[in-house]
Parts: structure tokens; C-alpha cells; sequence
């Protein structure tokens, strides 16, 4: 399997090569393209029971549903790109285990085992998702940022807002904290950041999902009576 | 005993590099890779649990907790750090299994929390989504519950009691369930009175049309029109399925998800099960307000003024003594303002074509006695 990211880093897409035997599981709606020999099957989202994707579904903010891309025994290819704008990054999983927000999935290796990890108190108030999609195994992940994306290396601490985290490594912990005083946390406009320690990973992202809905619901017009 | 872990170092290009730890003396611990070894003195070390879940042992050679870093993942040779002749080095393990096990159980605290408050959430929604859902279920349910629910209702308030076979007592209650129901549209139901010989001062009915009437409201009422307003306003009950909606906000999840599903069979007979349980549990206070403007409502309608019915709350609530005893009223309490209430409904809808009813109550009660 090769893969090429285009058009990074405002509006990359991933064009997939398929060899022979490759496969790839893409979340449903992200297809752009496909040659015609690439065949597309709709499979619960997770290996293994239905409760396992519909977990995924309901939970991790992903599709019941995904789509495995697979060619029958010749070369195939097929592009996928995210809803909003932004970037892709390639990363290759070996035998370990990754946890990416639930905006940040947008495809794997067939090897690659999808499952969601409950986020406990900390999602709750981070008021991000309840839940993480936990990526592990050996094999290729595609993570897709809105803004640009990047992978920084903690070592000892580091602080993300919420808003921002696209992925982290499992051998980070972290602690969900207020920023700053009670003060700047109301009228500051700085909500709640992640406090990642261990070492490790984090991608982050730079524009932030939930601050874009809310600029949208300001700028909407009132709807009319 | 060998362990496989990861050593986090700046000297490594990926920052990063596989190693076996083995430990020595139960204080001295070697982690080899590659290309050499490094050395931790775990007297000096510090130990901390780490990564996503704190499944994970984090190994700093001091206080500095940047790296050098062992991350282990097997957390077997914490157990064998506990079993150190070091009295130092074992008091280090012990900490970090106990930073671990509070984790734990703060990530338990957590669940249970947002457990409780999504509870909530949903027994918020489901009561403003019961009605929708009642509407669904089919009208039968609602007989059926009444009917496993008659001598549960009876055994509690009367135990014991004897059916009234009076020909005058029923004939005239008769007609005035008769000009109620006849100024019913469309309702699915069918009403029957029963009329049960007991001091019990009371009146209920039950899902499904079933209504019971106790000779001991039947003394303390003093026209036919007070007994009118009492069977519109617990008619309404059943007209409304309050009990219905009752026991599907209150079983909440199972019954929308069956449902949803289709299989309404199954949660039929959940229902049922729990069904006759749960009509004890008396109606909430928008329902009661409810029944009593559909009550008024329909008095009017069927041409019967309804100061009969304000007139029974008053009388019964001035007399304090009887309050304690009137059953109907406990369930039914009655304040000042629900008594403005009513007259405020009184006053929108006033009866059309007033009728009297040809039942003499005086002879109704001496019948009675």
C-alpha cells in the first residue's frame, strides 16, 4: 500500500494505492474518488460483535458504518479526503496503540483494530467527546487535522486545549485543567486544556472544531419568524 | 526475570529506543538495547504510574521527571520491586501501586457520576416524551393493566367489601356516567362503575374504563352533580392514559427501546408486570391539573355545572378532621389555589344546556344505609 497526501496543508487529500492484497478502512462519507477495479464493502465499523461499532458509533462520534476499500488481485486506487478543511498525516502503528478524537479518524490498515475508550469524568468536563477511538496493532493510520497538524513530542508535561487534540500516544496521561484563573477561564475565552505527562506524542491541530461552530452560530442570521 | 520496555532519551534519534529490563538485588535495575545499557539505581529513582489508563510504570533515575525514562508496560516487575530487601526501594513501589489503585478508582467515581447525572437527563426527558410514546401502545394494554390491577386496588383500600346490587343506586349513577361518556368523541374506551360497600370515602378508575366508587364518598356527596364532577375528573385519567404514561416515564429506556424496536409483545408484557405495581404510585401534579380542566371540559359539554365539583373539594377540605380520613383527598390534595384554579376553568366553560338529573339523592343514600 502506497499512500501520497495532496494539497496539504489547507485541503489535503490522501490518494491510496492498493496492492493486491491491500485493504483499507475508511470512515463512510470521506471517499472522493476510485478506480473502477476498487471495490467497496460496507462492514460495521469495528471487528468483532456488533455492540463493539455500535459503540464506536454512538460513543465515538464515528459512523456505524465503514467502508473497506479492496481491489481483487490488481493494482487500485482510491482518494479520500475529511469534511472540513485541513490537513493529513501518515502514521504507521507498530504493535502500538494510539488514541485519536473522534474528528481526527479517517482511515487504516485493515490491520489495524478499531475499538472507543471511555474518557471517565475527563471527557465529560473537557466538553469534548465521552470517548476516543482507540487505534492499535501494526499497520497504517491516516489522521486528518482541521487547520494544520502537528506532532510534538512531550516529554515530562505539556498543555493542549482540548479544542486541539487530534491524537495521542498511549503512554501519555492526561489531566483535564482549567487555564489560568476562574477569571480568564470565563471572559478569557481559554476553555479547558489538556495536561498531557509521560512521554510520548501528541498531534495537535491548529484551528479548533468546537470554536468554529461557535463563530458559525454567531454569524448566522437570526432564523426568520 | 526480563522485561520488555521502551527508554525515552534525547540520544536516540526517535527519542526512543526498545530495552530489556532485568533487575538486580531487588534495587539495581539494567535496561539493555542495541547498542548498550544504562543503569538505574532505583534507591534514588523515582516511580510513578503513568500513560492513558495508569496501567503503566513510568521509571525516572531521579526527581527530574524529563528523561532518561523507562516506560514498562508490564507491571509484574513493579510486584517484584515490592519484594525488595530495601526498605526505601520497596516504600517506592508501594506508592506507585497506590497512585494506581486511586486512579482507578477516580475513573470509577467518574462513571458512576455521569451515570447518575445521564439518569437524570433521562427520566427529565422521558416524561415529556411519554405521551408520545403511550400513543403507540395500544389502547388494550391500558384495559388489561386495570384489570390485573382491580383486586391488588381493592385488597389494599377495601379489603373485603361487598358489590352494591341496588337497583335505584346503580340506575342513577348509571345515568350520569351515561350523559359523561355520551359527551366523550371517539374515546376508545368503555366505562363500568362499580359500586363496593365501605366506609372507604373514595373514588378511582382504573386504566382501561374501570371505575370504583366506595359508599363512603358516596354519603358525603350531596347532589348528583358532586358525583358528576368527581367521574369526569378521574374519567379524564383514563381518557388522558395518565397511568399509562406513568409507568412508561417511569420504566423508561426499556420500553422506547422495544418499541423502537417493534417487538411490542415483549414489552407488553413488561408492562403488565410491572404495570399494576406502579398505579399505587398515585398521578403526578400536571396530571391531576390536567384531569381537572378536561373534568370541567367536560361537564360543560355535557350540559352538568361543575360548581358541583368545586363544591365537594370545599366542603371537604374545610373540615380538617375528615381530611385525615378522606382518602380521595390525600391522593387528590386540594389547595386554595387549585380551588381558584378550577374556578377560573368553571368561569371559560361554563355549562351548555343544563340538565337536571332525575335522581332524588336523598333517597339514593337512605338506600345506601
Amino acid at each position: 500500500m502506497k499512500i501520497d497526501i495532496k494539497y496539504k496543508p489547507g485541503f489535503a487529500m490522501a490518494c491510496v494505492t492498493l496492492d493486491a492484497d491491500d485493504k483499507i478502512r475508511a470512515e463512510a462519507g470521506t471517499m472522493v474518488a476510485k478506480s473502477a477495479n476498487v471495490n467497496m464493502k460496507t462492514e460495521k465499523a469495528s471487528r468483532g460483535g456488533v455492540l463493539k461499532s455500535l459503540k464506536a458509533a454512538f460513543f465515538g462520534g464515528e459512523s456505524f458504518w465503514m467502508n473497506i476499500f479492496s481491489t481483487n488481485g490488481t493494482k487500485g486506487e482510491v482518494k479520500l479526503a475529511p469534511t472540513l478543511p485541513g490537513d493529513i498525516i501518515l502514521e504507521e502503528l507498530d504493535n502500538s496503540t494510539i488514541f485519536v478524537q473522534s474528528t481526527g479518524f479517517l482511515g487504516a490498515e485493515d490491520s489495524i483494530d478499531i475499538d472507543t475508550k471511555f474518557q471517565g469524568l475527563k471527557g465529560f468536563f473537557s466538553g469534548e467527546s465521552l470517548f476516543f477511538l482507540k487505534l492499535s496493532g501494526k499497520g497504517k493510520v491516516l489522521l486528518s487535522s482541521y487547520g494544520g497538524i502537528e506532532k510534538r513530542n512531550v516529554s515530562g508535561s505539556f498543555i493542549v486545549d482540548t479544542g486541539h487534540i487530534v491524537a495521542f500516544d498511549e503512554s501519555l496521561n492526561y489531566k483535564i485543567e482549567k487555564f489560568g484563573s476562574w477569571k480568564s477561564f470565563l471572559i478569557g475565552g481559554e476553555g479547558l486544556v489538556a495536561r498531557f505527562s509521560g512521554h510520548g506524542n501528541v498531534w495537535i491541530q491548529s484551528r479548533n472544531v468546537p470554536q468554529l461552530g461557535q463563530w458559525l452560530r454567531a454569524t448566522l442570521p437570526p432564523k426568520k419568524k | 526475570m526480563n522485561y520488555k520496555a521502551t527508554l525515552y532519551s534525547e540520544q536516540f534519534t526517535d527519542g526512543k529506543v526498545s530495552v530489556e529490563l532485568q533487575l538486580f538485588h531487588g534495587d539495581l535495575l539494567i535496561a539493555r538495547h542495541d547498542s548498550g545499557s544504562v543503569e538505574f539505581d532505583l534507591k534514588n529513582a523515582k516511580l510513578v504510574a503513568g500513560g492513558f489508563d495508569n496501567n503503566m510504570l513510568y521509571i525516572y533515575p531521579d526527581h527530574n521527571v524529563t528523561s532518561p525514562a523507562i516506560l514498562v508496560q508490564d507491571l509484574s516487575l513493579l510486584k517484584e520491586i515490592s519484594a525488595s530487601s530495601n526498605e526505601i526501594v520497596r516504600q517506592k513501589a508501594m506508592q506507585a501501586t497506590g497512585i494506581q489503585k486511586k486512579k482507578k478508582f477516580n475513573k470509577i467515581a467518574g462513571i458512576i457520576l455521569i451515570i447518575v447525572f445521564f439518569s437524570g437527563l433521562m427520566s427529565i426527558a422521558f416524561t415529556q416524551s411519554a405521551g408520545i410514546i403511550v400513543k403507540l401502545i395500544p389502547v388494550k394494554w391500558d384495559e388489561k393493566i386495570g384489570e390485573l390491577g382491580y383486586p391488588s386496588a381493592i385488597a389494599s383500600m377495601a379489603p373485603g367489601s361487598t358489590k352494591i346490587e341496588d337497583k335505584y343506586v346503580l340506575q342513577s349513577i348509571e345515568e350520569i356516567k351515561n350523559r359523561l361518556s355520551v359527551s366523550l368523541k371517539n374515546t376508545p374506551f368503555k366505562y363500568n362503575i362499580t359500586v363496593l360497600k365501605s366506609p372507604v370515602e373514595n373514588a378511582f378508575a382504573l386504566p382501561g374504563g374501570k371505575i370504583v366508587i366506595f359508599t363512603g364518598i358516596l354519603l358525603k356527596v350531596d347532589s348528583p352533580e358532586e358525583l358528576a364532577g368527581i367521574l369526569a375528573h378521574e374519567i379524564m385519567h383514563v381518557e388522558k392514559r395518565h397511568a399509562m404514561k406513568q409507568i412508561v416515564s417511569r420504566m423508561g429506556l426499556s420500553v422506547l427501546f422495544q418499541v423502537i424496536v417493534g417487538d411490542m409483545a415483549d414489552a407488553g408484557s413488561v408492562i403488565l408486570e410491572v404495570g399494576s405495581e406502579l398505579l399505587s404510585l398515585g398521578y403526578s401534579r400536571n396530571m391531576e391539573t390536567e384531569a381537572d380542566k378536561e373534568g370541567i371540559i367536560l361537564l360543560s359539554n355535557a350540559g352538568i355545572p361543575a360548581d358541583g365539583m368545586i363544591q365537594f373539594f370545599k366542603k371537604m377540605s374545610e373540615n380538617e378532621k375528615e381530611l385525615k380520613s378522606m382518602s380521595w383527598l390525600l391522593t387528590h390534595p386540594l389547595s386554595e389555589k387549585r380551588a381558584d384554579e378550577l374556578a377560573k376553568i368553571y368561569k371559560k366553560y361554563p355549562p351548555l344546556n343544563v340538565k337536571k338529573f332525575s335522581t332524588n339523592w336523598k333517597i339514593l343514600k337512605s338506600h345506601l344505609k
